[in-house]
């Protein structure tokens, strides 16, 4: 790494600039621009797309490696992200609490990591 | 206070029913600030750039897309541009909040929408699934405000500490399983399922794409696919 401190601050600055454009893009746009009817419903959905395009991609990360393992079932049971994340779902949907869930699938991940040493 | 809090009940009490709606999601914020904090400083950020990208750039996004490109010493624009497409699902949340902040003035606008990420914006579709929508400003800054302590503290706590803590993959793919499960709530209807799944399937066809821009393109075809899903059937 080798910046001025000038070069440090500017970054600095125009990253806040990228979080300020990004976050009010259509905040400023004329009102007729803003989106409307079914595609305003539509976008409700956004937050739930992107919160599983940026995880789904890390707890498949070592799917492939499984299954190109000699005993392909023994890789997938004690894969642990995979099987983290499966129990955290399992243990939403049964008690209707995140914060379980998310004990639950921490809980899985360490132990398997402990157990594959 | 700034959106007098103390003089109408009625927005104390949006702020509150914000403040408590993103409870979930604050282990993430906390994971997420934490190796944030200590990635900085374990690149040898000096503490100022680190209190700045922190508190003044205030994008995990942003700040995880440069951190790697500092250590090669890329140009700053450059950084800036990564920085920029890597913030796109951004512009989307931005479009969300359009209806909800039309009437608010301009500087408050702005001010509230650069605070708002993932959970807040969570939080304000699943409210206003559930129809009742009132005091949205209030609300999302309930939100926003309890966001923000989490994913400022975490951070401070990170760049405190990045000397002592050994921090590795373990923590980013246990905060990694903290935004996952504030997903599996809203998973409630058949639009849901259909964004979910075209999300799922986009994602993992561009996970090599450059600039997080698989990410983005998964968000496009997640609101596509809810788009598609709920004109089937009117009520969905």
């Amino acid at each position: 790494m080798s910046y001025s401190t000038l070069e440090i601050w500017a970054l600095v600055a125009l990253l806040a600039l990228v979080t300020l454009l990004a976050r009010g893009f259509f905040l400023v746009l004329p009102r007729r621009w803003q989106p409307r009817g079914r595609v305003e419903q539509a976008l409700r959905y956004a937050p739930l797309a992107a919160l599983l395009a940026i995880t789904v991609p890390e707890i498949v990360q070592q799917l492939p490696a499984a299954l190109a393992h000699p005993e392909p079932a023994w890789a997938l049971a004690t894969d642990p992200r995979l099987v983290s994340a499966l129990v955290l779902v399992a243990v939403i949907r049964l008690t209707r609490h995140t914060l379980w869930g998310l004990a639950a699938g921490t809980a899985s991940y360490l132990s398997l990591l402990l157990l594959a040493g | 206070m700034w959106l007098g809090l103390n003089r109408h009940p009625a927005r104390r009490a949006a702020f509150a029913a914000g403040a408590r709606a993103v409870w979930p999601s604050l282990p993430a914020m906390a994971a997420w600030g934490l190796v944030t904090g200590v990635a900085m400083m374990k690149l040898g950020l000096a503490l100022g750039p680190a209190l700045g990208m922190t508190f003044i750039v205030y994008s995990g996004t942003s700040q995880l897309t440069v951190l790697p490109l500092m250590a090669g010493s890329t140009a700053v624009l450059t950084m800036v541009l990564a920085a920029a497409l890597a913030s796109l699902r951004f512009v989307v949340y931005s479009a969300v909040l359009s209806r909800h902040l039309s009437r608010v003035p301009v500087p408050l606008r702005l001010g509230t929408a650069f605070m708002t990420i993932d959970p807040a914006v969570a939080m304000l579709t699943q409210r206003q699934r559930e129809g009742r929508l009132v005091q949205r400003v209030a609300l999302l800054s309930g939100a926003n405000v309890i966001t923000a302590l989490a994913w400022c503290s975490s951070s401070l706590l990170g760049i405190a500490l990045a000397a002592v803590l050994p921090m590795g993959a373990e923590l980013a793919y246990i905060g990694l399983l903290a935004l996952f499960a504030i997903t599996v709530p809203m998973l409630v209807d058949r639009p849901a399922w259909a964004a979910a799944a075209a999300s799922i399937a986009v994602t993992l066809l561009g996970s090599d794409w450059p600039h997080r821009l698989g990410t983005f393109a998964a968000v496009l075809a997640g609101v596509a696919a809810a788009l598609l899903a709920a004109s089937r059937r009117p009520q969905g």
